[in-house]
């Protein structure tokens, strides 16, 4: 019997990085690579899927295992991530062939890739039928995908009875009969899954599912039997949840759970965890809808006044809506998740691989400026859209490419066997199997876009302050020399963020412009490209590192504005106007979604009127149209006592829009980043 | 109609129910020695200047007309008795050292600024706060901009001094659902020492306001050395549990603001006393509970 949780925390914590594996319970990678060699060399024209299923069964039955009898749970298998490399020789050597001849594009302007990681398994077939039932299902029809999928699940089972051998008293003996039935169990599936998928596909912020949809059932049965008291089922939580931080340490962007709209019993329990627990790991993604009880609602929010920085709240009403119009049938439309980390889409239907496409909104202005010279703003206007419609030219045909070859570098029989499209018409993922196939394509550097061309439009057209040519000059020096132009550039000209007319107004022209002209483009795979506005903090840093000057007074190098905020410190009017500048924004464009940040000084969000005021906010942003909202709460002095004692303050969360971390982990530009922002607001 | 106003400040939740947004107004005939807003005292506009973000480079002089900024030895000083303030030089300051306050809007505008953020309003049960300075100097303005709100079913709070001739609470009366109402100290003698004026006006004005049947809210401002002692609290606490319509009291501790006065070169009248920590608050607020106000800190 496990120790209490709050006992085993720190041990749990470090699981993955202290896993012993015992050198006697399989073969060593050595002897796996030889193993996959030989396979290899036997099986010359063997088709790809069947060659990473059969690694996929190998690895579960002969590579070695780690348990532990202090956890409810098994799951560690060292892999090796032999799969994952498999695939990047296949990615290697179909790119080479497919992109050779391309010519160099401009760096940073756009992104494309082939994203196989944005989705949802089919967690309700999977409960449902069990690693059994999902093996027979396939196993009863003939053809080289079905093979497949029995494959890896007879893989799955093989592996569930090897670590029922060696941990008494595991869940894992009955899983590798029949479907789970108890609340332990559904859990240990849950996560021997995860574990696999991410065998299958490498690390990928794929969505946990509906959580108290899915595990109700199986909590209020155990409840009924007598078989599990409440308190016994915190601990299983706890001892599940502890996994998804122990795996990512904080760092990297977790797995999200998804909430309500209609709740029960284990919905509270979750959050009353979650709180306890005060980890940045998982994930909670919240659905908020009129019938949303209101003490659900107050204790969610309850829960980000206390720190938790994980949770996202988002617009029900408004995404089922916006699902309805992007082609999702009503009810598929209600069964929505959040993929990765505000992407919403269909549980267990969906491949909408949010991440495959990026445009770079403020590159196009630099790239506008560069070119020439243009009579009116109207006609610069122009030009600028005109540059974005290239760009997205350019990002979806690559997408394109990179769907084409898919299916011989990464067939994925482990998630297709979840999805009974795929089961229907015998074709995997990779293929277009699942039901909905979307490709996104994400928007970054909207406030950098609209305020710089606001600045263009007033100090050049309308003032006539300067030149174009003065501004290139300045914007070419990195503004070195050109201190007062800077200044007026930054402070004299209306900002992104403030509930302002004259630059909100060129916010909605760009956004309207990219509803319109990625929504419904094609992919390769039978279905659309789907718009987002949004620009997590890695992308924001990346692809401002090859952004140069900007006219709103952005220095060269610097990271991008996040997501559809203001530019840091210059939402000056405070978090109202801050919503009332986003929500002029049609959201409802942005099918691959969409998120605001905001920050709350304890003074306005503290106490018992803390909790009425964010509710407030959060229904506002909603009411207006907006879609996903997360919050960060504390002031500036606190971040400045925790830089300089990182240990004493080793939880204070921040929320990085995406994902939340340690503030200690963050590196020091953004924790100076988060200081700013704290100041202004 | 033109108001003078020092702000508007957005999502306020401590200047009545719920999300609000606060006008100030400018001008007050109190001089309070811990007012933590000096630059709302004068009725007339000035110029704020923040030394700490100048940066020396003489825009403001070059655009003076009256020559008021003045740059010697690398120190940038502000001769206010030849400051009109035009506001020429706030325009120029780039870096923002420079800043007006008592800028005038019409009441027009203003409602329009108030009526962006209503959303917020209905979601939380706010609205719109006129506080100051004493808003009553200007109370012909605020009758217009809450008329102009509650025709839009904005609720509308008024915080004030008292310290006004009952005319100006009758023009502002019917269109007012709320008043903050500010209680300094039941001994005149000690009122008049700490804030220059008697408080046989302003007692008398909150008794007559307690009979129109508007709900009242009491702010006291807990001053060490002044009223946070148990004998002034009591005394508050007396006086105040007599009249009808007060929906509670609300003690808000001292806080220091130095650097604001320096801002708009007046005097420093500020205790020189530490503020009240969360356990002498609550111990005042106790005292006020004793007589049956619902108070908090």
């Amino acid at each position: 019997m496990p120790r209490p949780f709050d006992e085993a925390r720190d041990q749990l914590e470090r699981q993955y990085l202290d896993a012993k594996f015992d050198p006697a319970s399989g073969l060593s990678r050595e002897e796996l690579l030889a193993e996959l060699e030989r396979h290899r060399t036997e099986h010359p024209d063997e088709p790809r899927i069947i060659t990473r299923a059969w690694l996929f069964h190998l690895l579960c039955s002969k590579a070695r295992i780690a348990v532990e009898l202090d956890d409810y749970f098994a799951d560690k298998l060292e892999h090796h991530n032999l799969l994952v490399a498999l695939r990047e020789e296949w990615r290697r050597e179909q790119e080479r062939k497919e992109f050779k001849d391309d010519p160099p594009g401009i760096a940073g302007a756009w992104t494309a890739i082939l994203d196989a990681g944005h989705t949802c398994p089919d967690w309700r077939n999977l409960l449902k039928y069990g690693l059994t039932g999902l093996r027979d299902r396939a196993a009863a029809r003939s053809g080289v995908f079905y093979q497949a999928v029995a494959m890896v699940y007879e893989g799955a089972i093989t592996l569930s009875k090897r670590f029922a051998a060696a941990l008494p008293d595991s869940a894992l003996a009955a899983l590798a009969e029949r479907p789970p039935q108890s609340f332990r169990e559904a859990l240990q599936l849950a996560y021997l899954y995860h574990e696999l998928q991410e065998m299958e596909d490498g690390y990928s912020v794929r969505s946990m599912g509906r959580f108290d949809q899915l595990y109700y059932d199986f909590y209020a049965n155990d409840l009924k039997a007598g078989r599990l008291t409440r308190e016994q089922a915190k601990e299983l939580l706890k001892y599940f949840w502890v996994k998804f931080l122990a795996k990512t340490q904080g760092k990297l962007y977790g797995k999200p759970f998804l909430f309500g709209p209609e709740v029960n019993e284990l919905s509270y329990l979750a959050f009353e965890v979650y709180r306890e627990m005060q980890i940045v790991d998982p994930k909670l993604h919240v659905r908020l809808a009129e019938a949303t009880p209101r003490d659900f609602f107050e204790q969610v929010v309850g829960c980000i006044q206390a720190g938790c920085s994980g949770i996202v709240t988002v617009n029900d009403a408004g995404q089922v809506e916006m699902l309805r119009q992007n082609g999702k049938t009503p009810e598929d439309a209600r069964d929505y998740v959040l993929i990765g980390c505000y992407e919403p889409a269909v549980m267990g239907q969906e491949l909408n691989c949010s991440g495959a496409s990026g445009v770079n909104l403020a590159k196009a202005v630099e790239l506008v400026l560069a070119s020439g010279d243009y009579a009116s703003f109207d006609e610069l206007m122009a030009a600028y859209l005109s540059t974005l419609d290239a760009y997205i030219a350019l990002a979806t045909d690559k997408v394109r490419r990179e769907e084409r070859l898919w299916p011989e570098v990464s067939p994925s029989p482990l998630l297709s066997g979840t999805m009974d499209s795929c089961l229907e018409q015998g074709l995997d993922v990779s293929q277009a199997g699942a039901r909905y196939n979307t490709s996104g394509c994400y928007n970054l550097g909207l406030a950098n876009a609209a305020d710089s061309l606001a600045v263009i439009r007033q100090l050049v057209y309308e003032q006539r302050r300067c030149t174009l040519t003065e501004l290139g000059a300045a914007l070419a020096a990195n503004w070195q020399g050109y201190e007062e132009l800077h200044l007026t550039a930054r402070h004299r000209v209306p900002k992104w963020g403030n509930n302002d007319d004259c630059v909100d107004s060129i916010a909605v022209q760009i956004t309207d412009f990219l509803g319109e002209r990625i929504n419904n483009e094609p992919n390769a795979r039978g279905g659309v490209f789907q718009a987002a506005l949004y620009a997590i903090i890695d992308s924001a840093k990346a692809f401002g590192k090859q952004t140069g000057a900007l006219p709103d007074g952005r220095l060269a190098g610097e990271p991008l504005t996040l997501n559809t905020g203001a530019t840091t410190g210059m939402d000056k009017n405070g978090v109202t106007s801050l919503i009332n500048s986003v929500t002029k924004l049609d959201l409802s464009q942005f099918p691959n979604g969409t998120v605001l940040d905001i920050m709350l000084h304890p003074s306005v969000a503290g106490g018992a009127g803390g909790i009425q005021t964010i509710c407030s906010i959060i229904r506002s942003h909603f009411a207006q149209g907006g879609m996903a909202i997360q919050f960060n709460i504390f002031d500036a002095a606190l971040l400045r006592e925790a830089r300089r004692h990182p240990k004493k303050h080793a939880n204070l969360q921040v929320r990085v829009c995406g994902w939340n971390v340690r503030f200690a982990d963050l590196a020091p530009d953004e924790q100076e980043m988060f200081i700013t922002k704290a100041e202004v607001g | 109609m033109k108001g003078r106003l020092l702000n508007i400040e957005r999502m306020c939740v401590h200047d009545g129910p719920g999300i609000r947004t606060t006008i100030y107004l400018k001008g007050c005939p109190l001089r309070c020695r811990w007012c933590h807003n000096p630059e709302s005292i004068s009725s007339e506009p000035e110029i704020g200047f923040s030394r700490s973000k100048c940066v020396g480079c003489g825009k403001c002089a070059e655009v003076c007309p009256t020559g008021a900024h003045v740059f010697r030895d690398g120190a940038h000083l502000l001769n206010r008795e030849l400051c009109s303030a035009c506001g020429k030089c706030v325009e120029a300051c780039l870096p923002g050292a420079l800043e007006y306050y008592g800028r005038e809007m019409s009441a027009e505008e203003a409602g329009a600024a108030v009526l962006e953020d209503r959303t917020f309003y209905a979601t939380s049960g706010g609205g719109c706060t006129i506080s100051g300075g004493e808003p009553l100097w200007q109370a012909p303005f605020c009758a217009e901009v809450f008329q102009l709100l509650r025709q839009e079913d904005i609720h509308c709070a008024l915080d004030t001094s008292g310290a006004v001739p009952w005319e100006s609470f009758e023009t502002v009366l019917p269109y007012t659902d709320m008043f903050l109402y500010d209680v300094k100290h039941t001994d005149d003698r000690l009122h008049r020492e700490h804030t220059g004026s008697s408080n046989r006006e302003v007692l008398d004005n909150l008794k007559r306001l307690s009979e129109c049947g508007v709900p009242i809210e009491i702010r006291i401002a807990t001053i060490p050395g002044f009223n946070a002692d148990e004998k002034s609290m009591a005394a508050m606490g007396e006086w105040l549990s007599g009249p009808p319509h007060m929906v509670g009291v609300r003690l808000l501790p001292y806080h220091l603001a130095r650097s604001k006065y320096e801002t708009v070169g007046r005097p420093d009248t500020m205790p020189d006393v530490p503020p009240p920590d969360a356990a002498a608050m609550a111990g005042a607020a106790a005292i006020l509970q004793g007589y049956g106000l619902g108070a908090v800190a």
